[in-house]
């Protein structure tokens, strides 16, 4: 049990930093490389959550139209 | 079973309640014990009603000796003493703390643009302004990172080209004090002849001191090589006269 609180303990102030950077701080401890890498998980990051909010969206909308026709207002 | 869909609330209706609760309490008297039958494991329940009439089971011989093996087991106990408590506290810290890494993990799965499914529209739309303006942030910190890197680069170019003007003024001098027939005729063994020993300032900057003296140094010219010299040392173009150009 100490133990797993030690682990989770870690797995905690690792989740804390790495989150932290994607978030854009602390970025000094971070090597050139890494910058690089982070950049790119960010860029794509941003690609899928705009694709997916314009789903969504999309999505209402076409329901809403729907709705809208059946209740017969065109 | 599963006729009607129950809402998990107390039931208003008095006789329903009694009729449910009968019901539910013969089913999990008889669940207790086949658990403990099909699995071998000891079980106790304890069921007080409404109005507190006791009903219990109990897998092993005496009730009181499964509670006692229930208090003495930490994280179930009821007494106050000391290290009880203290289980049981660290007990409560490692769900929250739990809890909490359950709650970071999501977080760092959706900067990912991972497991999306569960946000909606504005969360959505927050998540990405987030993860832009950390771009922005991440950008500027990787430009300034290469320019730093650039400034770098073009502060040891300077110091090389100064070193490098420096040497070959050196060696230009040095050629004019060697007659240049000197040079030809001896073109089989001409050992090089080190340059005075003020030219080590020359070398310093570059840090190849000892080295660079040590690899000249053990330079001899073989037959083959020397006909290059001479070549070389001919050769109009050769600014230097002592060394040909591509030993520059």
């Amino acid at each position: 049990m100490q133990e797993e609180m030690r682990q989770l303990k870690e797995v905690n102030k690792n989740l804390r930093r790495q989150i932290r950077q994607r978030l854009g701080d602390c970025l000094e401890n971070l090597g050139f490389e890494q910058l690089l890498d982070l950049e790119k998980e960010s860029q794509e990051a941003v690609y899928i959550i705009r694709e997916r909010k314009l789903k969504v969206i999309g999505n209402k909308l076409e329901t809403l139209k729907k709705k809208v026709i059946n209740l017969g207002c065109t | 079973m599963g006729r009607g869909r129950v809402e998990l609330k107390r039931i208003e209706n008095k006789i329903n309640r009694q009729v449910t609760f009968a019901k539910r309490r013969n089913g999990l008297l008889k669940k207790a014990y086949e658990l403990s039958v099909l699995c071998d494991a000891e079980v106790a329940l304890i069921i007080f009603s409404n109005r507190g009439k006791l009903y219990e089971f109990c897998s092993s011989s005496s009730m009181v000796k499964t509670l006692e093996k229930y208090h003495s087991c930490s994280f179930g106990s009821l007494k106050g003493t000391q290290p009880e408590n203290e289980s049981q506290y660290n007990y409560h810290e490692y769900l929250r703390l739990k809890a909490r890494v359950e709650v970071l993990q999501r977080s760092q799965r959706n900067l990912l643009g991972e497991d999306l499914a569960p946000l909606n529209t504005k969360e959505l739309e927050q998540l990405e302004h987030q993860l832009e303006t950390s771009l922005r942030k991440i950008r500027s910190t990787k430009t300034q990172s290469m320019l730093n890197q650039l400034a770098e680069l073009q502060r040891k170019e300077q110091v090389l080209a100064e070193t490098n003007k420096a040497l070959r003024n050196k060696l230009e001098e040095n050629a004019q004090e060697f007659p240049r027939q000197m040079w030809e005729a001896n073109a089989q063994t001409i050992p090089y002849n080190p340059l005075p020993t003020h030219s080590d300032e020359f070398f310093q900057p570059l840090g190849l001191n000892t080295a660079m003296h040590n690899s000249f140094n053990g330079l001899r010219y073989n037959p083959i090589g020397s006909d290059e010299m001479n070549v070389a040392g001919v050769n109009a173009n050769n600014h230097n006269g002592l060394f040909p150009g591509w030993m520059l």
